[in-house]
């Protein structure tokens, strides 16, 4: 689905951020993705979410190869890609449904259905009562339900989580975790950055670490091993938590 | 002012980029008022230059003046001129000017002295009239004139007409100059105000374009918001040049008679506030290029 090849990524004329990455990520798979601060995380995802173009390597996203790809196909490519970011970055000036609509309204979706599934969605995160309100007049656990409402309303086939359960509390956090497990037993790709080794600790899926620019694998059921400078991992949730085949 | 600029409620905008935020832009209303309100009277001044030169030109377009001088001008060499003109075809008309129609003429220039007249070696004027002005004809009644009275010269008004038509087309040019000078002037205003809100607004654009968002989704609400602007200020201009117009028309009438009376018909005024819809054209293009080159720097 998602395939990194020897990828490397700077920013102006400074080091790279990221050196020579090589992974596959296999549909339906489930990852971590972790690592000190600085260490790339944010910029591996700008990649994921085809945020921006490496500056080496390739980068293929659901089978095409996304370095020759016309601008206009690369939005149609980021249409199958929910990201719930850390700073939710949320539109203020919009409703929380109107936020959580935009996907929808991206894509193309009538208005109908668009009323439906937001209001249900918005519901299910326990919105229900406030989806006319301003996200700056609502506390930071409801700017991140209606950021990740708003990242899963479209069933993307990617879903990108930047630290998603940072503001919200250990049961709530485990009932977001329990979502992303049932879109990700629906076929939807996850991968989620995170800090909280309580979610680490329950939850036992492939972690990608990165490390000084560089990408290491950590399986909970094969244990630590260094992919960096290798020939691209795979990860597949075939098999329960995950496989690295290298 | 500002209630005055915000008839179209901000829910008709409808959008994501939130360009219904007053941050620096709202000037454009203020410059396509201007830019319509000048359209409109250069427009005007266009049409009203036209309607000028007609006043000024009628009857002598069509028209030779043949002039007699007195020692040449008995009564029967100039009634067989006047003859020999008629049987000329295309001519329509021959008339010889009376003398009491020429001391009318030259009353104000003689400030009104009688028993100057028969002192006065005044000629005989003869006026030929064409169905249509045509130079084969007007050829033909200089050779006619040469044939039977030698002495005799005449005047086609080209000299005069041409001053006038170069005149007309001189500042006509200027008009649509200014014009074109405005289009442009709107044009590049747009385009800056454009690339300014995108900027103050590159978090919404990258958000959106990370969701997906096509440049033409994206560039409509560029496109939308300018639309609106340029409407607010195009109804703004158009009533203010439709004032001036009306106010210039009362002065007029008021005014010398050497100038003509500026008055339009209703298919005249309904042009004039047509013009100032280039003014949304082309700040519409200008809004949708600006949004589409700046959107091409994003991956």
């Amino acid at each position: 689905m998602i395939k990194f090849e020897h990828v490397g990524l700077r920013y102006g004329i400074g080091p790279e951020v990221l050196s020579d990455i090589n992974f596959t990520l296999e549909q339906g798979s489930f990852h971590f993705l972790c690592g000190p601060s600085g260490a790339g995380k944010t910029s591996l995802m700008s990649l994921l979410y085809l945020g921006r173009r490496p500056t080496r390597g390739t980068i293929q996203a659901f089978g095409k190869n996304t370095n020759v790809l016309p601008r206009e196909e690369l939005g149609l490519l980021r249409q199958g890609i929910g990201v719930i970011f850390q700073d939710f970055r949320l539109l203020p000036h919009l409703s929380a449904f109107e936020n959580v609509a935009l996907p929808l309204r991206i894509n193309g979706f009538d208005e109908k259905k668009i009323k439906l599934h937001v209001e249900e969605l918005l519901d299910w995160v326990g919105l229900g009562d406030c989806m006319h309100r301003l996200p700056p007049t609502m506390s930071g656990g409801q700017q991140q339900r209606i950021a990740i409402a708003r990242a899963v309303i479209a069933n993307p086939k990617l879903l990108l989580a930047d630290e998603p359960t940072g503001n919200l509390d250990d049961e709530i956090g485990m009932k977001l975790m329990g979502l992303f497990e049932q879109l990700n037993k629906m076929g939807t790709t996850i991968v989620i950055a995170t800090h909280s080794l309580q979610i680490l600790d329950r939850l036992p899926h492939p972690r990608l670490i990165l490390e000084g620019g560089n990408l290491q694998v950590f399986d909970p059921a094969l244990g630590r091993e260094d992919l960096s400078g290798r020939d691209t991992p795979s990860f597949s949730s075939e098999k329960a938590g995950g496989v690295v085949h290298v | 002012m500002s209630k005055i600029f915000n008839l179209f409620p901000n829910q008709i905008v409808g959008h994501d980029v939130p360009l219904h935020l007053k941050l620096g832009t709202e000037f454009l209303v203020l410059l396509v008022t201007l830019m319509a309100f000048l359209s409109v009277l250069s427009a005007a001044g266009i049409v009203g230059l036209g309607h000028m030169t007609h006043s000024w030109t009628s009857g002598l377009e069509n028209s030779v003046t043949i002039e007699v001088p007195q020692q040449s001008s008995n009564e029967e060499s100039v009634n067989r001129l006047i003859l020999s003109l008629k049987k000329i075809d295309g001519v329509s008309k021959v008339e010889r000017l009376g003398q009491k129609k020429m001391q009318e003429m030259l009353d104000p220039w003689l400030g009104g002295i009688t028993g100057l007249w028969e002192d006065l070696p005044l000629p005989a004027l003869i006026t030929v009239t064409l169905s249509e002005r045509d130079e084969g004809k007007i050829d033909k009644i200089g050779e006619t004139v040469r044939r039977v009275l030698p002495d005799a010269t005449m005047d086609a008004h080209e000299e005069w007409l041409g001053d006038l038509v170069k005149l007309a087309n001189s500042l006509r040019f200027v008009s649509l100059a200014i014009f074109c000078l405005m289009m442009l002037v709107t044009a590049v205003v747009v385009a800056g105000a454009v690339r300014s809100r995108m900027a103050i607004h590159h978090r919404e654009l990258e958000l959106l374009h990370i969701m997906g968002a096509s440049d033409s989704y994206i560039t409509w609400q560029f496109v939308r918001y300018i639309m609106i602007q340029s409407l607010k200020g195009v109804v703004f201009g158009i009533v203010l040049g439709g004032l001036t117009i009306g106010v210039l028309g009362v002065v007029s009438r008021n005014g010398s008679d050497l100038l003509p009376h500026i008055d339009f018909d209703l298919v005249e005024m309904a042009v004039f506030a047509a013009v100032p819809l280039i003014l949304i054209a082309i700040a519409v293009w200008a809004a949708r290029i600006t949004a589409l080159r700046v959107l091409r720097e994003m991956p």
